[in-house]
């Protein structure tokens, strides 16, 4: 295990580093005078105060200097400040991140929650009625653009029938139940891809384990139909789910700015947006790093589990 | 060298397509997809003379009407003409999911082939920047584009289509790796064929077929970031109509008039599903194998 992991964490590091070089060359790609950007449009500088600004951000380096001094600044966690409020972006980001994390979290275990039985049952009864409704809502589940879900649910459960809060947040932590009704519909509206994809990817693996010579002999050899399926067929079926539902993260994330801005939910989805508005280009900078970081950490570590529950990927 | 047979016909080159358009045409929902994008595409093209009114023009009579002879889907606020408007935006929708996957293909492609021909160093240095490109989630990466560029047109499509080059360039390559090692790519090696005359004549032509099918689920996915971006405010601006920001419009008045808010939801959704249809027959039909390939 321990040379496939360190195989893995080198072929990183590259891909890290050109992650970290695309992002800071949002820095070049700004038209104009990036001086303004960085600092923000609101305030009258002189030429001599643009000047010694310039030459405090470094931007009158070399652009590979720059980045090296942008880079190991990031990597001791300093991002500069947001020119909007001018504070440290890292503080904006962290008041931000565990409105999209309990968001993010809430919608994936809905959508693993929903996907595996929907999974199993349409492979296990395939061609029934259920395998049929099934496949249809995976679908329909695919093709449905979260917002519009969202909009929908609100309309629902919010306009006309006055169940559920349609905006705002509350922590899950503070107060679980007020902060559950707060996170559910918006926690469907982000899951309904991911359940989809996954459904359909646990249906597909399920069908393809259950004609498989080992679950013939476990049937041979007399055992329940029940342990065939939840235990020998299960365990196989689940290795592609690993990779795909890692996928998801990527997708979660980008959907969490749209579904954030629709439910109105201070995350770090509604930080970007507002920061585009604001022209705050810092905080858009660092938030797309960490969610490109936050994507590649989580491939690397579904990489790893998978090579850990199937010990033939690591001599590939 | 020029012997008889050692080419095929044209008809024979051209054929497997149109087995596979007859099988296509054989499965329910893959002419549901079709019928759909013809649709949408002829509405988009003749909107003036498709659409019963002009999407700008403000009728303050009959505003916030409900559906009626006049105005099949009602009308918003400013009492304009919703499906008007609905056929309007399918022109963005269409201009940006077409020239995404395009911008997407025309880069990706090459970049696949390179690293399958060349392999070694050169694959080594274009896959890691496609893992890179491929670790920004689309909307996060239109976002960010938008930061600093602003939102035009171009720009969105750019953005989108960004983030469609990694998924062309890895099936073009693995497609390209599994085709070079083939019996009749050797023999053309083998009679003295040029590296790009392989490429071009032997491997490029035989990528096709992913890349259709690749590109076809990529029109849906553009569709919906392109919905997105608008949704929020940050992607095609108003007054220009796009189904994106007629939502966001609709949710304001979600309360008074539902219909802004279903009808351009409604657009977007069967529109990514039509494309979802087609791209999933398609793969069937032109090879299953793709089907571990691309989800």
């Amino acid at each position: 295990m321990w040379p496939y992991i360190v195989k893995r964490l080198l072929q990183m590091v590259p891909v890290l580093l050109l992650v970290t070089f695309m992002v800071f060359s949002m820095l070049l790609m700004i038209p104009g005078d990036p001086v303004r950007a960085i600092v923000g449009s609101g305030e009258a500088l002189d030429k001599e105060q643009l000047e010694a600004l310039r030459h405090e951000l470094n931007l009158d380096k070399p652009i590979p200097v720059q980045y090296f001094i942008w880079l190991s600044r990031a990597v001791q966690g300093d991002f500069g400040r947001s020119n909007q409020t001018k504070k440290p972006v890292l503080v904006e980001i962290k008041n931000r991140l565990p409105v999209t994390i309990q968001l993010g979290l809430a919608a994936f275990l809905l959508s693993i929650v929903i996907a595996l039985p929907a999974g199993i049952i349409s492979a296990v009864r395939r061609g029934s009625r259920l395998d049929f409704a099934a496949t249809v809502l995976s679908m329909g589940g695919v093709a449905m653009p979260g917002f519009w879900l969202g909009i929908l649910l609100i309309l629902l459960f919010g306009v006309t029938l006055h169940w559920l809060p349609t905006n705002g947040f509350v922590s899950l932590v503070d107060q679980p139940f007020t902060g559950l009704k707060h996170l559910i519909l918006p926690a469907i509206s982000l899951g309904v891809t991911g359940t989809a994809l996954n459904m359909r990817q646990i249906r597909s693996s399920m069908l393809e384990v259950l004609a498989q010579d080992y679950v013939r002999t476990a049937r041979a050899k007399g055992l329940a139909e029940r342990s065939v399926i939840w235990v020998h067929a299960l365990k196989n079926a689940l290795l592609p789910v690993v990779t795909i539902t890692a996928l998801q993260i990527g997708r979660l994330l980008g959907g969490a700015v749209v579904i954030e801005t629709l439910f109105a939910l201070p995350g770090m989805g509604r930080l970007m947006v507002n920061a585009v508005f604001l022209r705050d280009i810092p905080v858009v900078q660092t938030s797309v790093l960490l969610v490109a970081a936050a994507v590649l950490l989580s491939n690397l570590i579904a990489d790893l589990i998978y090579a850990w529950l199937d010990p033939r990927i690591r001599y590939v | 060298m020029d012997q008889p047979g050692s080419e095929p016909r044209p008809e024979a080159r051209t054929r497997p397509y149109r087995v596979a358009l007859k099988r296509l045409l054989r499965i329910p929902l893959a002419v549901f997809g079709l019928v759909v994008i013809v649709v949408v595409l002829i509405s988009a093209v003749f909107a003036p003379w498709v659409a019963p009114h002009d999407p700008q023009a403000m009728d303050a009579d009959r505003m916030l009407e409900g559906p009626s002879l006049r105005h099949p889907l009602g009308t918003d606020r400013m009492g304009r003409d919703t499906l008007s408007r609905l056929i309007y935006g399918s022109q963005v929708a269409l201009i940006v999911s077409v020239g995404a996957v395009s911008f997407g293909v025309i880069l990706g492609t090459p970049l696949g082939l390179f690293s399958a021909f060349f392999r070694g160093w050169t694959d080594e240095i274009i896959m890691r920047v496609m893992d890179a490109l491929v670790s920004f989630p689309s909307i996060i990466l239109a976002v960010g584009m938008i930061a600093v560029l602003g939102s035009t047109l171009i720009n969105v499509i750019v953005a989108i289509g960004l983030a469609n080059i990694p998924w062309i360039a890895r099936v073009v390559r693995s497609q390209a790796l599994s085709v070079r090692e083939l019996d009749y790519v050797t023999s053309a090696r083998a009679i003295g064929a040029s590296g790009w005359r392989i490429v071009l004549k032997h491997i490029w032509p035989n990528c096709a077929a992913p890349v259709i099918v690749q590109g076809t689920l990529g029109m849906a996915y553009a569709i919906l970031v392109e919905a997105s971006l608008s949704f929020i405010g940050i992607g095609i601006q108003p007054p220009t109509p796009t189904w994106g920001n007629m939502l966001q419009y609709g949710f304001g008045l979600l309360d008074r008039s539902p219909i802004l808010s279903i009808a351009p939801g409604m657009a977007i959704f069967v529109m990514v599903l039509a494309f979802n249809f087609v791209g999933d027959a398609l793969r069937d039909v032109l090879d299953p194998r793709l089907r571990g390939i691309i989800q």
